[in-house]
């Protein structure tokens, strides 16, 4: 009696691979991270760039060292500078508003950059509701000047 | 005449594509992950409301810490170095955006002298990172 020799299959299954590379691709998608920075966009002044502008044209902002915020010579709190730049650049009573008008930010070198950033992001934000160029001019206040 | 037989439909779902697909998405995923390569400094980044997102390529980090420590490419590097060193950056890539990652409890004057530097070597295109606040 001669035994019937089974064949044996010569094709790798491949049944499996689909779930392999799904696993890796669930891997790499969880370890992911897509950079998403965030940041508030400035263009410096080239040095030497200096324009002379009317006095009137100027809107000062100091901000001292104890972090109190003057808008013209007024004090503001930060939540109510958005609405006094808006005031201010639509002064005139014109519908239009003002797009001479610079924001001068005077910041005291020992102010804390948080409360800086804060002010100059509400400045930016009442610029972007009246949908003018913004105008924004940073620097630091002269020891001499501290109030 | 014979009468042909109706094929049975196979009801299976052919499986052998999707080891293709997948690692095709795979491929996919591993091109475009970007691995940190700089570390920094630990900071505590201010947050503002007009803040907006930075492209993925192009920006050169500058860390400012909370003790006005600052790093670039993980070196700490004193002040009067950092436009120089910004300014390389800026030949090799003219658009290039330098996101300033500053501390925000870092005095504002440490702030500002990296501005002056950078302005001076002018390099002038920079953003400063901030979180987003609803």
């Amino acid at each position: 009696m001669r035994k019937q020799r089974r064949k044996e299959t010569s094709a790798i299954p491949t049944a499996s691979t689909g779930d392999i590379a799904f696993l890796l691709l669930v891997f790499f998608m969880t370890t992911t991270i897509f950079n998403n920075e965030l940041g508030l966009q400035i263009v410096l002044p080239e040095k030497g760039e200096t324009v002379k502008v009317k006095s009137s044209s100027i809107a000062h902002v100091y901000i001292s060292r104890e972090g109190v915020i003057k808008v013209e010579d007024i004090v503001t709190p930060l939540d109510q500078i958005e609405d006094k730049a808006i005031e201010l650049l639509t002064q005139n009573g014109s519908i239009k508003a003002d797009t001479n008008l610079i924001f001068s930010m005077k910041t005291s070198r020992f102010c804390k950059y948080g409360l800086m950033i804060n002010t100059f992001d509400k400045l930016k934000k009442a610029f972007v509701q009246l949908n003018i160029p913004e105008k924004i001019s940073l620097k630091p206040s002269p020891i001499e000047d501290e109030f | 005449m014979e009468i042909k037989r109706i094929e049975k439909a196979s009801l299976e779902i052919p499986t052998a594509s999707t080891g293709d697909i997948a690692f095709l998405l795979i491929v996919f995923f591993m091109v475009t992950t970007v691995f940190r390569t700089e570390t920094g400094l630990k900071v505590n980044l201010p947050s503002a409301e007009r803040s907006k997102k930075l492209p993925n390529k192009g920006i050169a980090h500058i860390w400012i810490g909370e003790d006005a420590v600052i790093s670039i490419d993980d070196n700490i590097i004193p002040v009067n170095y950092v436009g120089i060193l910004q300014s390389r950056k800026v030949f090799e890539n003219p658009v290039l955006i330098t996101s300033i990652q500053a501390d925000k409890n870092a005095n504002y004057g440490v702030v500002n002298d990296v501005f002056d530097n950078l302005a001076e070597n002018k390099v002038l295109r920079v953003s400063l990172a901030t979180l987003k606040s609803d």
